[in-house]
């Protein structure tokens, strides 16, 4: 099974030099004035987003959450170094916040390539009593370097991402892969835009370990010792947004999210399910205004 | 004393041309025309936007006017002896356009508004939610 993961992940990474590099050249090749090129995707600058609304979250992961939503979003780049913020952002609400630095090191029409660290996911806990003793089973966020591609043509996106983690809570042995690949298209209704996005996020068996799995250590008469597999979640995601004025947007979105059966095999998953009554899958649904600064 | 009547008739005439050009030009004056919406806004720069137009024009006296737009200075709407119009049309934009209001037997331009084109997002090759997502 490592040696299936450990193709995996090198597949992917390799897609992304492979693609990196057969771009660089094929845009050398072309005629066109570098520089205005550079203009065009520079990014440097910042963005930064406040909204706010209701909203509705349930997975077998979190508890079930309904109510006020905040969410944030907010990005600055000077000279292709970037830092990138997303509290509670569209589909995964629930989660406190997303955070990336890295360095945009090469960019074209059609492409752009960043060098990252990212914190992909939040921390997992599971809370619970033997004996009349509370117990936690826990794990920090997976965080880790690797390199982020990102397609454009006119309204459509594709995004590659692989990283590969160094926590040091990871047997030291352990190839810790993420990797994950989305395509987005925007369509555009008169004023509105309407945002389609579909993705797969592959877990190495040790991330998914580290996440979801449970040591002989810290099994108990309630929770058996796991060891997953690796596993790929899938996810799609809409939203409905419509510009109510230039600085002021009004979104409607809902996304849902279909995990791999080593997380719901899981008996933190699995029990956690039973206690709380989770649902299968994740499902996500806000209304919200954001203010753009 | 004889050469005093000429000059005190052409004072005579000058005033009342004066008189004439100052009530010609407050009646240009008063003509206003009047849009709605101001601004037209899309998601993101190079968007087309829709936008319900009313425009209403009035004057204080009764004239024939014509309603133009621009780009392209396209007659939409001519109105005859009247002082007040409206007009209305669904229009696609993707730059700012002006509608002005002019005289119909001349090209002088009487009156003037715009409708300003914004986005939220800039147009980037890459879309601004991508960090969301991993």
């Amino acid at each position: 099974m490592n040696y299936l993961h450990n193709k995996i992940i090198a597949f992917l990474l390799t897609a992304i030099f492979t693609t990196c590099t057969a771009f660089s050249f094929a845009e050398e090749t072309q005629p066109e004035d570098k520089s205005q090129e550079t203009d065009i995707n520079s990014r440097d600058g910042y963005y930064l987003s406040i909204g706010t609304g209701l909203g509705s979250y349930e997975s077998p992961l979190r508890e079930e959450q309904n109510g006020l939503v905040l969410v944030i979003n907010g990005r600055y780049q000077w000279k292709g170094f970037f830092a990138e913020m997303g509290i509670g952002s569209s589909g995964s609400f629930g989660p406190p916040s997303l955070t990336t630095l890295g360095y945009n090191f090469y960019g074209t029409e059609h492409w752009s390539f960043d060098a990252l660290y990212a914190i992909t996911d939040v921390a997992v806990e599971f809370n619970y009593k033997v004996d009349g003793k509370a117990r936690q089973i826990s794990a920090l966020p997976m965080s880790g370097v690797g390199f982020r591609a990102l397609g454009s043509w006119g309204n459509t996106t594709l995004q590659l991402v692989g990283l590969h983690s160094f926590n040091s809570e990871f047997r030291p042995d352990a190839d810790v892969g993420y990797a994950a690949l989305w395509l987005g298209h925007r369509w555009q209704i008169k004023n509105w835009s309407l945002n389609g996005l579909v993705g797969a996020k592959y877990r190495s068996s040790s991330l998914m370990n580290y996440q979801f799995g449970v040591t002989e250590s810290e099994a108990d008469k309630v929770v058996s010792a796991y060891e997953p597999a690796s596993g790929v979640d899938y996810t799609a995601q809409i939203d409905l947004t419509y510009p109510i004025r230039k600085n002021l947007l009004f979104q409607i979105y809902s996304s849902h999210t279909q995990f791999s059966d080593e997380t719901l095999h899981s008996p933190i998953i699995e029990l956690a399910r039973k206690w709380d009554n989770r649902p299968a899958k994740e499902q996500v649904f806000g209304v919200l205004v954001h203010y753009v600064f | 004393m004889k050469n005093k009547y000429p000059f005190i008739f052409a004072i005579y005439l000058l005033s009342n041309v004066q008189s004439v050009v100052a009530v010609e030009q407050s009646y240009k004056d008063s003509i206003r025309l009047s849009l709605k919406p101001k601004e037209c806004v899309v998601l993101k720069e190079g968007d087309k936007c829709y936008a319900s137009v009313k425009a209403q024009w009035k004057a204080n006296e009764p004239g024939s006017f014509c309603l133009f737009r621009r780009p392209g200075d396209i007659k939409m709407k001519c109105w005859k002896d009247i002082n007040e119009g409206r007009f209305t049309e669904d229009l696609v934009m993707d730059e700012q356009v002006d509608y002005y209001l002019v005289q119909a037997d001349s090209s002088e331009i009487l009156s003037r508004e715009k409708i300003t084109l914004a986005w939220v997002n800039k147009k980037s090759s890459r879309p601004e939610h991508t960090w969301r997502i991993f």
